[in-house]
C-alpha cells in the first residue's frame, strides 16, 4: 500500500464531505486502540485540532487501565479536547432491567448495549457541538460483521471503512501512532480478557488474507487454499448472515419510486434544491 | 498554443458555482483552449438526480450562459445534454459564443462504483474539431481506457486528444491511468491532454493528477489531490 497517497486520498474524502455539507466539528469515541487512533489522528489532520471532540467511554470493570491510559495519551498527544463518561450507570439500568427475566443471552445483550450507550454518549455530544459522528470500523469488522448494529457501527462518515485491519496498522504506522497502541491485541472490550482474535478464531493478519481472497480475487471457500478448512467457513459464513449490518433497515417496496437502497440512488453531497 | 488543464473541484448540484467558477477561469486564463473535467457543471456524479427533468433543464441552460462567456478562447466543458428524450454525458467544444462540436461519451462504464447506463445514452461519434491549424479529438473518461475511440479519432486525422474525467481513486490507480495513456500513446503516438476532476462526493475520491502526455511520458502534470490549474505549451 502507499500510504502517503491512502494518507491523502483520506484526507480529501473527509475535508470534501464536512466542508460540502457546511459541517465543520466532529465527535469521536477514543478506545486507546488501533482503529479509533488512527481514525482520530485522521479527522485532526483533515478538520483542525480545535474542531476535533473526543469522548473516553470507560465500562469501569471491564476497560483495561491501558486502554484508558493510551486514549488519554493520545488525545493529549493530538491537543484534541477530551470529556470522560463512564457508561456503568446505563448499562445497570438494563442489568437490573434483567434480572427478573429469564433469558439465556443477557451477556450478548448487555454487550450490545455498551456500545449502543457509546453511540448515544457520542450523538449527545455531536447535537452539543453542531458535529458529525465518526465511525471508526475498519474494512475486516465490517467484512466479518464483528460490529454491534447501531452501536459502534454507527456513524455519519466511516474513515477507515476501505482500510483492512492489516493496513490501518500500515497507515498508523506512517501517520506515527505510538507503537503501543499499533502492537496491542484487538479487543471490542465488550466481555473482559476477551480478544477479537478469540472470538473470530485468528488473528487479522490470517482473517485479511482470506478475506481479500474471497470479496477482492472472487474466490470461493472451497478455492481458497493454506487455511484451516473450518476457519475459512467460518470466515464466509459470518460475512453473508452479517450482511444486514451494512445496510439501514430493509424496506419493502409497493410503488415504482420507492426509497429502497436498489431505486433511489440521491447523493448525499447535493447543493440542487430544484 | 497553450492549453490550460483547468482540474476544478465542483459541487454536485451546485450548477450555479459551478458555472459562476467555468466562467470566471475561462476569462481569466491565458490559454488558446481551457479543458474543465467530465460533467463540470453539475459534479460528478449527480445520480439520480438525473432523473428529474428541471436539473436537466437547469444544466442545459447553465451550458447556455457558459457558451455566451466565450469569445476567441476554445474551452471544453463537461455537461448533460439531452436529445429528445435522451440524456447523454457530454462535452461541449465551445468558441466565440457558439458549439463547435458536442462529444457525446461512447463507453459508458457499468460496474463497480459506477452505473452510467442507468442514466445516460452512449455516443457513437469519434469527435474531432479543428482549432489553430490542428485538428483534435475529444473523448470523456472511460473513452480513453480503450483503443477504439482515439484511433477512429487517429483515422479522421487527430494529433492532439483531449480527454475529460471523473475517474475516482483507488490503491494502485493512479498507475493504471498512466499505463493507459502510455498504451494509446504507443498505438497512436498522438499526445493527450488528460484532464481529472479533483474532490470527494459521499466518499467517492477523484484524484486528479491532470497529465499532458507526449513521447510516452507525461511531460507535465498537475498535483494528486488538489485543485490547480496548469497551462501547458503543446506545440
Amino acid at each position: 500500500m502507499n500510504a502517503r497517497e491512502v494518507y491523502s486520498a483520506l484526507i480529501l474524502g473527509i475535508r470534501d464531505y464536512f466542508k460540502k455539507n457546511n459541517f465543520k466539528k466532529a465527535v469521536i469515541g477514543l478506545s486507546g486502540g488501533l482503529d479509533s487512533s488512527v481514525a482520530a489522528f485522521l479527522i485532526a489532520k483533515a478538520l483542525g485540532k480545535q474542531n476535533v471532540t473526543a469522548v473516553l467511554m470507560p465500562d469501569i470493570g471491564t476497560t483495561s487501565r491501558e486502554s484508558m491510559k493510551n486514549a488519554e495519551m493520545l488525545a493529549k498527544r493530538l491537543k484534541i479536547k477530551y470529556y470522560i463518561v463512564s457508561i456503568n450507570d446505563f448499562v445497570q439500568f438494563f442489568k437490573n432491567l434483567g434480572k427478573k427475566m429469564h433469558y439465556k443471552n443477557k451477556i450478548y445483550s448487555i454487550s450490545n448495549v455498551k456500545a449502543r450507550t457509546r453511540m448515544m454518549i457520542l450523538y449527545y455530544f455531536a447535537n452539543l457541538e453542531g458535529a458529525l459522528v465518526i465511525g471508526t470500523s475498519d474494512k475486516s469488522e465490517i467484512a466479518l460483521g464483528y460490529t454491534t448494529k447501531y452501536g459502534d457501527n454507527a456513524a455519519d462518515i466511516s474513515v477507515i471503512g476501505d482500510l483492512w485491519k492489516t493496513e490501518v496498522i500500515e497507515l498508523g504506522r506512517f501517520l506515527g501512532v505510538p507503537e503501543v497502541i499499533l502492537r496491542k491485541k484487538p479487543s471490542a472490550e465488550l466481555v473482559k480478557g476477551i480478544t477479537a482474535e478469540k472470538e473470530l478464531g485468528a488473528p487479522y493478519q490470517v482473517l485479511d488474507r482470506i478475506l481479500k481472497m474471497h470479496i477482492e480475487e472472487g474466490l470461493s471457500a472451497r478455492q481458497i487454499k493454506g487455511f484451516d478448512k473450518k476457519l475459512v467457513k467460518h470466515a464466509l459464513n459470518r460475512m453473508r448472515l452479517n450482511e444486514h449490518k451494512r445496510r439501514t433497515a430493509m424496506l419493502i417496496r409497493i410503488s415504482e419510486k420507492s426509497f429502497h437502497g436498489m431505486e433511489w440512488r440521491m447523493p448525499i453531497t447535493n447543493k440542487f434544491k430544484g | 498554443m497553450k492549453i490550460a488543464l483547468a482540474q476544478i473541484n465542483p459541487i454536485v448540484g451546485d450548477i450555479d458555482g459551478n458555472t459562476r467558477k467555468i466562467i470566471s477561469l475561462i476569462k481569466n486564463t491565458k490559454a488558446d483552449i481551457l479543458v474543465f473535467p467530465e460533467l463540470s457543471i453539475t459534479g460528478y456524479s449527480p445520480q439520480d438526480l438525473m432523473l428529474r427533468k428541471n436539473f436537466i433543464e437547469e444544466n442545459m441552460n447553465a451550458m447556455k450562459k457558459v457558451i455566451k462567456s466565450t469569445t476567441n478562447k476554445v474551452a471544453v466543458v463537461g455537461f448533460i445534454e439531452k436529445v429528445y428524450e435522451n440524456i447523454y454525458n457530454s462535452a461541449a467544444i465551445i468558441r466565440n459564443q457558439q458549439i463547435m462540436e458536442i462529444h457525446h461519451k461512447i463507453c459508458l462504464p457499468n460496474y463497480a462504483i459506477f452505473d452510467e447506463k442507468r442514466w445516460f445514452n452512449p455516443g457513437s461519434q469519434a469527435t474531432i474539431f479543428e482549432f489553430g491549424g490542428k485538428r483534435i479529438g475529444v473523448s470523456i473518461c472511460e473513452d480513453i481506457w480503450f483503443p477504439e475511440t482515439t484511433k477512429r479519432q487517429k483515422d479522421k486525422g487527430a494529433e492532439l486528444i483531449i480527454n475529460i474525467s471523473a475517474s475516482p481513486y483507488s490503491k494502485g490507480k493512479i498507475e493504471a491511468i498512466e499505463n493507459v495513456l502510455m498504451k494509446r500513446w504507443e498505438e497512436s503516438k498522438i499526445p493527450i491532454v488528460y484532464v481529472n476532476q479533483v474532490g470527494a462526493q459521499d466518499g467517492i475520491v477523484y484524484y486528479g493528477h491532470s497529465m499532458y502526455f507526449k513521447d510516452g511520458k507525461a511531460i507535465k502534470n498537475c498535483r494528486s489531490f488538489e485543485e490547480e490549474i496548469l497551462v501547458v505549451d503543446v506545440k
